[in-house]
């Protein structure tokens, strides 16, 4: 331990004095707060006086008004701010239909009509008016009069909907005014004091308040020890391996375990100064009312006690700052652990999101999961129900996954892998073939996440057709040509993306897999639902793929050949192919099912598509072509898709398909096919195997 | 004097049969060195010599612990570098022409924590510090933060950690490389020093005028194979060539003659 503290101290001692980490973990962090909220109020009190004092043009349409309501309309808008009210005939709206010829008709008693703005006809000295208001009056039932005011405005203008906001304030005035009349005159006071409820919580403001800031702490927690522990972890090593200390380092006689140890707790000590500096940045920022109270969401001060539940938060600091060495740890630049940052903060959040959930609490199971674990935990300490048991459990188990991850990055600063033995030119051509991989995968998840999931949301058929069949096949023809190659290596495309002819045999066993693999997802499903139910809404989409266009044949076009061509083609043709050039099979298996779960847009489908990305990725290892992985691919997406759809559609229970082929009794055994299928795969030899 | 003639006591680094295969996940398995026997006396400078790629960094590597032999021996000092590699690591010094330093510690911290490192402590490390800036007349910078050096400063505060904890054995992986003419002076003054202090010194080199003037005895290395060790001398005689250059072509040509003659009766 002695080492571990010198080399700790040494640690601290560099990055104290780097002022890249000052600012990213102390600097930043203190001034993050006070100036958000400085400039929110700033901008909040600027905005307001601005729109305040701005001059608005609204038309109104008051013919059926009473004159003392108008006047009264008039007088108050007139106090909100400076306008000009000019009357208007609304007749062509009230003639025009309902829907888009009135929603024209209107911008055309305002000024806004796109037919004559810009052309030859439109005045230029006329200005468009800002708010068009209507009232509409009606006899009630008991013979009182209904006046409906109808506002026109346009959202994507400023001073529209500065006039929105006047005009709806001075309708809601007018509304409490009259109502409160019309209590006095009909009923002698407001009958509703007889009915009264009043809502009395039986939680304290110190649990109401935990409880609100439990929700969102867990979140924050993870992402402000990221931002700081990220920048001491390339620091510790990838800095190490770029000033070239690293070699001189492991010739100490020490374990490299001691020092590994030693660079964790550095990465932990950054980690906790952000944490613990955000945090005294947030409570000053509230003790000198720069911030209300209110921001927790709760109902006043969490008090010291219930504060102390945040220590629940230290195993899983540890666990991220171990699995933040274990992942960036083996980085030889700063450039390439950057990349890796993301993954990671990814991995932490995702569980991290189960403290949303209001029906999850913690449980045995939950208490061993990293991060939901602490979360929940957290969470339930904060609200005060922490049952002591299953914290202690949550406690051992993330200080336990600490241990296993150090151990781990005692092994990456092992010298044998640290110096290797490569000459430096193929180190550096292997470097950048597996950057160009995990870069590119980062890439793809990214533009999914952006760009195709935004299409597939504003029309599903349109985001299908281009993601398949645009954004994949780029992406995976971009990799393939843009891979590095050795000096005077030639170009083969159809190599780079693993089109090879596969052997019979194996594109036999991998058939033989397909049902075992359409059984393992259902049972994986099954077990999810229990520990992560999909929500009812989103059940359909994400299970039967209903809304997809085109009927059965839409569903096997887009959810079946499209992504077992394309996807493989992306994932297990030009990525696996360039991750193969630097990677041994248990990285690029790791690493494949991470993108390929993430890039599924799903947390409901993670699992699964990790899985099967896993598998698939080890099915085009073995047979050293996706050519298997595509047809396994199609054919276990064909089988659940089905499947899935025949379960949620009645008229498809009663489709041939269906019938003949899904509810077969045949069926029900053929996951056993999988045994001949792992023989033929793992006995028959390509030739050179 | 033969090896058998000089009294174990003497023998610093003895190696036999050392052999190191790396695993290509391309090329398969790449041999890096073949076969390595050596033996290095105190007070002796030995030069490893041999073109890049000869298999001189992973010699070098294997014998300071950093990388496991895949066959053979090798001891320093009398401990075995596979049985107990910690304690030959406090036995030798090791120096790179790569090596760096920290660039926000000062040079008297770096050598305060290699120190550390190799167990001094209190008093002791104090003594050891104080004596290491006075040898390497380190005083005028060694409160100064590494990053801010120049390269001839880098270099001293380098050698001085490598022999901070005092080692019986050093080793140095082409120590004069990248380096300008007065701190390649600096650094041969120090390898000298060294042997005057009855030290071992192991040190890699291409540099022929190097080897030439500093080693007591030169083994050649060549793809993986030590081809032939001893004095100047004793490699002229086996090559019937003067010059160092013609002794080092020699050996070469002759290693190529076998390795073919071997290919043809294969």
């Amino acid at each position: 331990m002695n080492v571990a503290l010198r080399v700790l101290r040494v640690e601290l001692l560099q990055l104290v004095r780097d002022k890249r980490v000052l600012f990213s973990a102390i600097v930043l962090p203190a001034l993050l707060y006070p100036g958000l909220f400085w400039l929110m109020a700033k901008l909040e009190s600027r905005g307001e006086a601005v729109m305040a004092e701005r001059e608005l043009s609204v038309l109104v349409a008051f013919d059926e008004l009473d004159d003392e309501v108008r006047g009264d309309f008039v007088e108050r808008f007139e106090t909100k701010g400076p306008s000009t009210l000019l009357q208007v005939d609304a007749t062509p709206l009230a003639e025009a239909d309902e829907g888009e010829p009135r929603r024209l008709a209107a911008r055309a008693l305002m000024g806004l009509d796109e037919a004559l703005q810009g052309s030859d006809e439109a005045d230029e000295t006329l200005e468009p008016h800002d708010l068009l208001v209507i009232a509409e009056t009606a006899n009630g039932p008991e013979g009182q009069r209904h006046t409906a005011f109808t506002l026109w405005y346009d959202v994507t203008r400023d001073d529209s909907r500065e006039a929105r906001s006047r005009a709806r304030e001075v309708v809601m005035e007018l509304e409490s005014d009259e109502v409160q009349l019309r209590r006095e005159r009909l009923l002698g006071g407001d009958p509703a004091r007889a009915l009264l409820a009043e809502p009395e919580d039986l939680a304290t403001a110190e649990e109401s308040s935990g409880a609100a800031l439990g929700k969102w702490f867990p979140f924050i927690a993870i992402l402000v020890l990221i931002s700081g522990g990220a920048y001491a972890v390339l620091a510790v090593f990838a800095g190490e391996r770029e000033s070239g200390t690293l070699e001189t380092l492991l010739l100490q006689p020490v374990a490299e375990r001691s020092i590994a140890t030693g660079k964790f707790l550095a990465v932990f000590a950054a980690g906790m100064a952000t944490l613990a500096v955000n945090l005294a940045s947030l409570l000053i920022c509230i003790s000198t009312g720069l911030a209300g109270e209110e921001i927790f969401g709760g109902a006043g001060p969490i008090g010291i006690g219930r504060l102390s539940a945040l220590t629940l938060e230290l195993p899983a600091c540890a666990l991220l700052s171990a699995v933040l060495c274990l992942a960036c740890g083996g980085a030889r630049t700063f450039r390439e652990g950057q990349m890796l940052v993301f993954p990671v903060t990814l991995l932490v959040v995702v569980p991290t999101a189960i403290v949303l959930r209001p029906d999850a609490s913690l449980t045995a199971i939950w208490a061993l999961v990293p991060f939901a674990g602490s979360a929940l935990a957290l969470r339930d300490g904060l609200e005060g129900d922490l049952v002591p048991s299953l914290g202690a459990l949550m406690v051992a188990s993330h200080l336990g996954y600490t241990w296993l991850a150090l151990a781990r990055v005692g092994r990456i600063l092992d010298a044998e892998k640290v110096l290797g033995g490569d000459s430096k030119a193929d180190a550096h051509l292997r470097e950048a073939s597996a950057r160009h991989a995990v870069r590119w995968s980062f890439a793809a998840v990214m533009f999914m996440y952006l760009v195709a999931g935004t299409v597939q949301r504003w029309n599903l058929q349109v985001g299908m057709w281009f993601t398949f069949w645009a954004f994949l096949p780029a992406f995976a023809l971009a990799v393939a040509t843009l891979a590095p190659r050795r000096p005077g290596e030639r170009p083969r495309l159809h190599e780079a993306l693993g089109l090879r002819l596969p052997h019979p045999a194996h594109v036999l066993g991998a058939l033989l897999l397909v049902p075992a693999l359409a059984a393992g997802a259902r049972m994986l499903l099954e077990w999810q639902m229990e520990v992560l139910p999909i929500p009812g809404g989103a059940a359909d989409l994400e299970l039967g793929g209903l809304g997809i266009p085109g009927g059965v044949f839409g569903l096997v076009f887009f959810l079946c050949i499209s992504p077992g061509i394309m996807e493989e083609l992306l994932f297990r043709g030009a990525l696996l192919e360039s991750m193969k050039r630097d990677w041994r099979w248990p990285r690029i298996i790791g690493w494949q099912a991470l993108f390929f779960g993430l890039i599924h847009l799903s947390v409901y489908r993670l699992a699964p598509t990790a899985i099967l990305g896993a598998l698939l990725a080890a099915l085009a290892l073995r047979t050293r072509s996706v050519v298997p992985a595509i047809l396994v691919h199609i054919a276990y997406n064909g089988l659940t898709v089905l499947g899935e759809r025949a379960a949620h559609d009645p008229d498809a229970a009663n489709e041939w398909l269906t019938v003949h082929v899904l509810q077969t009794d045949w069926l029900a055994h053929a996951p056993w096919a999988a045994i001949p299928g792992l023989a033929l795969l793992a006995l028959v030899r390509r030739s050179g195997d | 004097m033969t090896q058998t003639q000089v009294a174990s006591s003497e023998i610093a680094i003895h190696a036999t049969g050392l052999k190191k295969t790396f695993k290509d996940p391309e090329r398969g398995a790449i041999e890096a060195v073949k076969s390595i026997d050596m033996d290095c006396r105190r007070g002796e400078i030995f030069g490893l010599l041999g073109p890049n790629g000869a298999g001189k960094t992973t010699t070098l590597r294997m014998l300071s612990t950093i990388l496991a032999p895949t066959a053979g021996t090798a001891r320093i000092d009398g401990v075995d570098v596979t049985e107990d590699p910690l304690e030959v690591r406090r036995r030798i010094g090791f120096l790179s022409g790569s090596t760096g330093l920290y660039p926000r510690l000062t040079g008297r911290e770096t050598l305060r924590y290699f120190g550390e490192l190799h167990g001094l402590e209190g008093a002791l490390l104090e003594a050891a510090i104080d004596k290491t800036i006075a040898d390497f007349d380190l005083s005028d910078f060694v409160d100064g933060h590494c990053g801010s050096l120049s390269t001839g400063q880098k270099q001293r505060v380098s050698i001085a950690r490598a022999v901070v904890h005092d080692p019986p054995v050093l080793i140095l992986d082409e120590p004069t490389t990248g380096l300008d003419i007065m701190a390649s002076s600096d650094m041969i003054e120090f390898i000298e020093s060294r042997r005057a202090a009855g030290r071992c010194v192991l040190f890699s080199t291409h540099i022929l005028s190097e080897a030439e003037r500093l080693c007591d005895r030169i083994g050649v290395v060549y793809s993986g194979r030590m081809l032939a060790s001893g004095s100047l001398d004793e490699l002229r005689a086996m090559t019937d060539a003067e010059w160092l250059e013609d002794v080092f072509r020699a050996l070469v040509r002759r290693a190529d003659a076998d390795r073919d003659r071997a290919g043809a009766s294969a």
